[in-house]
This record gives C-alpha cells, sequence and structure tokens, in this order.
C-alpha cells in the first residue's frame, strides 16, 4: 500500500486472460493527482496500455479497464462509483462508461485503484479477484445465461460476499453497444460489454478486506454529513419524486422530445408513458445505488406479481417516443430484456428506430419494421441479443446498418462517431448539438452537460452563438472532474462551486492541498487526454460533426417548430470551441497532431 | 401596464405539488404573477417561488420556446407560462 496516498493504494492489478497470470503495476502519486480516479485514470491508463497502437478493440490485446477513484469506501454521499474505459467496438474511439454500487467498494478493497484485463482466455471464464490474489474458474456454465440468473449463479456458486460485473448474451455475442451489469445498474455505452465478451469473460468477482486510509477523517465526515444533508434538499427533489423519467413530458412540451427516429420533438402518447401516469395504475418501488442519499430509482410492474423494471428518461425515450411506441407495458418489457441481455438502450432504441424509418421509407423489406410496432420492438431485441436474422445488422449499431443499407440512410442514422443520441433534440437544443458533436465519445450526455444552458435563461436554445460556447466548455470540464472523483452527476445542483467544493473533498480524503484551479486545469487536461487518445486511433475533424438530417431541415412540430440548426452555424459553434479550448480551430491540439498538410494551426 | 389573461402550466415536480396541470391568472409581470401563484398555492411559496421571484433550480418559460428568471418579464394575453424544474439531467 502506498501510505503517502491516501485514498489510493497506489497500483493497479493486471490480468492477462491468456495466459491466466496477474501482476501489481505501480500508479505514481503525480499521475494520480493529475487523474484522480474514473474516467481520468482510465484514460491514462488505457493510453499507457496501448501503447500509441491501433488495436481492433475485439482483439485480445485490446485493455479493458475498470478504474475506482479516491472517494470510494469514503463517507460521502453516491462516491460509490467504478469507471470502465476501453477503446469502444461501436465507435472506434475512446469510451468511457460509469456504474455504480458495491462492485466499487469491494473492486477497491482488493488493494488496487484499477483493474486491467488484457488477452482473451481459450474459454468462458468467471475472474475472482480478492486481496490475495486472483483466480479464474471455468464458465461454460454460466454462458448463454441472463444477467439476473448469471448473477444470482454466481452468488449461488462462489458466495456473495463478491460483488459481481456481469455480462449478458449481448455481451457474449459481441453486440457492438452491449452493456457491463452490476446489481442492475449498466456500464452502458459504448460496447464495453462486447470488449469484455471478446476476452470469453463473462463475470468479474471482486471481494476486498483492505483499509481505505482517508488524510482527515473527522473532517472528511463533518463534510459527508453536510453534502447528504443538502441531498435531501430541493436540488435533488426530481430525482427523488420522479425519477429522471420526469423529463418526458416536459420534453415534450418544450417540443425537444425525440420522436420517430428524430423526425418530431413531440410524442402524441407521451401522457401514457409518463412516471405522473405510470405511477395511478402500477406498484411502484424505489431504489438507490449503495452510498447514496439520494435514490433517484423509480421501478415500476409490468404486471402484477412480476418483477418492477427500472425505468429511467433514456430507455423511456429509446424505447417509446424515438420508436414510436406508446404502449407502457411494452417499453417496460423492453426496458427489461435490455436489461436482461445486457443492452444499452439508446443504441437499441435509436438503431431500432433508424430501421424502422428505413424500412417506412421503403430502403428494406423487414417486416413489421413501422414506427408504433411495440411487437417489432421486443421482437428486435430478442434478435439482437444472439444477433440472429436481422438482429445480426441491427447489433452493429446505425452507422455500420446505414452502411450495409446505403442509398444516403447515413444522413438519418441517429450517431455521432457511432455512438446513437440521447434523447435530446439538437436543433432545440443547440448547446447541447455542440456537446454532441464535439464529445469524444460521441454524441453524449454524459460527458458534455451543455444542455444544462440550453435549460436556463443564458441562452437562445434554438440559435445558439459563438459567445455561448464557453458554457459547453464548462460543462464539459465539470463533468471530467465528477467522474474522475466519481460522483453522482444529480448531486450537482446542490453545489455552490462545484472545483472549489470538489477540491474540498479530495484534499480532506488524500491530503493534497488542492483548490478549485488546479482542478480546472485537471478538468481541461483529462478532456485532452481522451482527444489525444482518439487523434492517435485516428480522429479526424470530418468526426466533428451532426448527422445531415439535423442540419438541413427544420422542426415541423411542436413548441419547437421551426428550430434549425444550419451547418454553418454549427461549424462555427465547433470552430469557437476549439479556440475556446486552445486547440487549433479544426481542434488539433497541436500542429504536430495533424497530418494533413494543410492543416493550420 | 395592464393585466392580461395568461395561463401557468404545472410541469414535473411542480405539478406533483400542485396536483393539476394548468390555472389561469390575470397579471402583467412575472413578479405578480409568481406573487399570484404563491397566494394560490401556498404549497409553492418558499419552494418554487418566494415574493414574487423564482427561487434557484426552477425556470420559467413563455410559451415553451423562451426561458426566463426575470421577474420584469411583461406579459401578453394568451402566453402560456411554464413553471419547470432547471434540472434536466437525465
Ligand atoms: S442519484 Fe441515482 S444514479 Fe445517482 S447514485 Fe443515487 S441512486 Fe445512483
Amino acid at each position: 500500500m502506498n501510505a503517502a496516498t491516501p485514498g489510493y493504494f497506489g497500483r493497479y492489478l493486471r490480468v492477462d486472460l491468456s495466459i491466466g497470470w496477474s501482476e501489481s503495476k505501480p500508479l505514481s502519486e503525480s499521475v494520480l493527482r493529475k487523474h484522480i480516479g474514473g474516467v481520468g485514470l482510465g484514460a491514462w491508463i488505457l493510453r499507457e496500455e496501448t501503447n500509441g497502437q491501433q488495436l481492433d478493440p475485439l482483439s485480445p490485446e485490446a485493455p479493458l479497464v475498470f478504474t475506482f477513484s479516491p472517494l470510494v469506501g469514503s463517507p460521502l454521499t453516491t462516491s460509490a462509483k467504478f469507471a470502465v474505459v476501453a477503446k469502444s467496438p461501436l465507435t472506434q474511439r475512446i469510451n468511457d462508461s460509469l456504474a455504480s454500487s458495491h462492485f466499487a467498494i469491494a473492486g477497491k478493497k482488493t488493494g488496487h485503484d484499477a483493474i486491467v484485463i488484457v488477452g482473451r482466455s481459450e474459454s468462458p471464464k468467471v475472474l475472482l479477484i480478492t486481496s490475495k490474489g486472483i483466480a479464474l474458474h471455468d464458465a461454460d456454465s454460466y454462458w448463454g445465461m441472463n444477467i439476473p440468473a448469471t448473477e444470482d449463479s454466481l452468488k449461488t456458486g462462489f458466495g456473495s460476499h463478491y460483488r459481481y460485473a456481469v455480462i449478458g448474451p449481448a455481451g457474449e455475442n459481441l453486440v457492438r453497444y452491449a452493456t457491463i451489469s452490476h446489481d442492475g445498474r449498466h456500464a452502458g455505452r459504448g460496447g464495453l460489454g462486447a470488449v469484455m465478451g471478446s476476452k470469453f469473460l463473462k463475470a468479474i468477482g471482486v471481494a476486498g478486506d483492505e483499509r481505505i486510509p482517508f488524510a482527515h477523517p473527522k473532517e472528511l465526515v463533518a463534510l459527508s454529513k453536510s453534502v447528504s444533508q443538502k441531498s435531501f434538499g430541493a436540488a435533488t427533489e426530481k430525482y427523488r419524486e420522479l425519477g429522471t423519467a420526469g423529463n418526458l413530458l416536459v420534453f415534450n412540451r418544450l417540443g425537444t422530445l425525440p420522436t420517430r427516429n428524430f423526425q418530431e420533438g413531440q410524442f402524441e402518447q407521451a401522457i401514457d408513458l409518463a412516471p405522473e401516469t405510470l405511477t395511478l395504475s402500477r406498484d411502484k418501488a424505489r431504489k438507490s445505488c449503495a452510498a447514496c442519499t439520494i435514490g433517484c430509482e423509480h421501478l415500476y410492474s409490468v404486471e402484477k406479481e412480476e418483477k418492477p423494471v427500472r425505468l429511467e428518461y433514456e430507455n423511456l425515450f429509446a424505447l417509446g417516443p424515438m420508436c414510436g411506441v406508446g404502449d407502457a407495458d411494452q417499453v417496460l418489457k423492453a426496458s427489461q430484456l435490455c436489461d436482461e441481455l445486457g443492452i444499452d438502450t439508446i443504441s437499441a432504441g435509436g438503431t431500432i428506430a433508424f430501421a424502422m424509418e428505413c424500412a417506412e421509407r421503403g430502403l428494406i423489406d423487414w417486416k413489421g419494421y413501422e414506427f408504433g410496432r411495440g411487437d417489432t420492438l421486443l421482437a428486435a431485441l430478442e434478435k439482437i441479443g444472439d444477433r440472429r436474422d436481422e438482429g445480426d445488422l441491427l447489433a452493429e449499431g446505425s452507422r455500420l446498418l446505414a452502411k450495409q443499407i446505403g442509398q444516403g440512410s447515413i444522413a438519418f442514422a441517429p450517431q455521432v462517431k457511432g455512438l446513437e443520441l440521447p434523447g435530446y433534440e439538437p436543433r432545440a437544443l443547440q448547446s447541447m448539438a455542440l456537446g454532441f458533436a464535439v464529445g469524444t465519445r460521441g454524441a453524449d450526455h454524459n460527458r458534455s452537460g451543455a444542455y444544462q444552458a440550453d435549460f436556463s435563461d443564458s441562452v437562445d436554445r434554438m440559435n445558439v452563438t459563438e459567445a455561448d460556447v464557453s458554457a459547453a466548455i464548462q460543462t464539459e470540464d465539470e463533468a471530467a472532474i465528477i467522474d474522475s472523483l466519481i460522483l453522482c452527476k444529480f448531486l450537482r445542483g446542490v453545489f455552490e462551486d462545484k472545483f472549489i467544493e470538489m477540491a474540498e473533498m479530495l484534499s480532506l480524503v488524500t491530503g493534497w492541498d488542492v483548490d478549485g484551479g488546479e482542478l480546472r486545469q485537471t478538468a481541461q487536461n483529462i478532456v485532452e487526454l481522451k482527444k489525444r487518445y482518439n487523434i492517435e486511433q485516428g480522429w479526424t475533424p470530418a468526426e466533428d460533426t451532426l448527422p445531415e438530417r439535423f442540419l438541413t431541415s427544420a422542426l415541423q412540430t411542436g413548441a419547437s417548430e421551426g428550430a434549425a440548426l444550419p451547418r454553418e452555424r454549427l461549424e462555427r459553434l465547433i470552430c469557437a470551441y476549439n479556440l475556446g479550448r486552445g486547440w487549433s480551430e479544426e481542434g488539433y491540439l497541436s500542429l504536430d497532431d495533424c497530418v494533413d498538410e494543410n492543416c493550420v494551426d | 401596464m395592464s393585466d392580461s389573461h395568461v395561463t401557468v402550466e404545472f410541469l414535473g415536480i411542480v405539478r406533483q405539488k400542485v396536483g393539476h396541470e394548468q390555472a389561469e391568472f390575470m397579471a402583467s409581470r412575472l413578479y405578480d404573477l409568481w406573487t399570484l401563484v404563491g397566494e394560490k398555492y401556498p404549497q409553492l411559496e418558499g419552494v418554487c417561488v418566494v415574493q414574487g421571484q423564482l427561487k434557484n433550480g426552477y425556470l420559467a418559460s413563455i410559451d415553451g420556446r423562451r426561458f426566463t428568471r426575470s421577474a420584469n418579464e411583461p406579459l401578453s394575453a394568451g402566453d402560456h407560462i411554464l413553471l419547470l424544474s432547471a434540472d434536466a439531467g437525465g
């Protein structure tokens, strides 16, 4: 243990599945201070382990990085989280996804700040990690099981003192947007479950008993109590009362709810899917991640006696309005199916909605692919999970599917860099549009919180200008720190100055004299590190854009009727963003990065 | 300035607190409107609005197109004023 840096162990565990070997590798204090943990540390380790090579994300050599953070194990609310970082098989760019709960605490207590998996087993395996070492067990009997069944069987087989991160059939079958799941939560975006599946790794179980030291424990407890107290207040009320699904009717009223593959911004059956309505007719339960005082998870029964289903805004939008499905039972069942198979709901819904539009336009001849067909949605999810029939094509995501279909369909494939858009209509939320375009992992509302500017009186959300890009930079920087510390974003409303207050947390945990200014610089460094990785993997400025549909057509209905985002405006915003970050107009970090001889700084 | 007939639409957790979707008011500026809203719905006074101002964390939208927090915002007849939580995290 590295006693000099409380909150850390100063090392990561590197497991090579090809030879069944593990070793501990040191992490210096300066690396930890510059990258903190979570996505920052994960990006650093990924780049180190990749060593400049352009690896196929599904090849044995490709690293899969799990990182914890200095705050894990502390009494700070919402701090029980881990990040998973790898090159995405969906985007071929960096992907960093977060998940919550006991896996983070048990994993860190094995005495490591991160776990890196490389290599590939010859047959399916379960990897068990304790403070004493690793063990690999045959997983033939688990292979093919869905996620809840796998977790239950692992608990019976190896004990519930282990906490498990598992993949479902989608990960085994290399669905490019398969998830890694733990206790009902998913590291959901970008297909990291397929990376795990490509290594023949069904599950990782962690059980540690190492003590995690903190620099100023008394002050940390006092601060934790104060943050917890604030977390019961108005800033988090939406999450406690309605959950994120509370966005549905609000977005619908504002005309920003992506509907029928972004053809409209308003869904006529939104009221039937809204939590306000579901609450009236269904059994409801509420859950929290470990160490969380907010509890944003709202679960609704599909049918009496069935296990209730977790419903979040993104599941709801992607499997409901996006596919034109307004039957709540079908949307809940679809959400449940995604959870069981280990499929990212946003990418699944986006890709199926894209196929529905292609079929309605006569570009493909797939039976039943019509907006509103919940039965088609459910069947498609099953087929994606085992790559059966058209499910094999759908499992590739909308960008590769568009490539197969051709006929100009890429213009309305709902993706940026291959990652399907979340439920924010970019023509009507133009700060978010910029965030989607420049995001290192593709169209994403978690690494860029630019929608916060759109939902304020500081910008005209339907006519964002270069003067407004600082909000996109600021929210991206905030996310870089929140995701590296790792705290839940739903806590952000309780802070008055996020950087100063998060610096105080880090200082109390580590003993470092960190201030808000240092954290701002760390944020910029983390954003640049991810960008640098992408450049090394072949990124070009042409990737930082949105699908043609958004740049050439205006919204026709709803409160955002007429909202348009001409290409020139988006280009000006991107240019202003790049210059605001101190990069070249095109987005290169320095002239050395540019392989194009016409590149001007 | 004379009072205009406007509709306030309650969204999200505000609707949960009020128990219905909308209400009609006569007001000339948002200041007057929020004062009336606070009087009619005591459960909102001190929570979403306070003495004619919006509390932090809440936002108003004029006809669903433009957000504002300014209490001086003038109102026109037929305006729909949306009252909602400012947190759109999903
Ligand atoms: S607010 Fe929700 S997502 Fe965040 S830690 Fe709590 S339960 Fe988990």
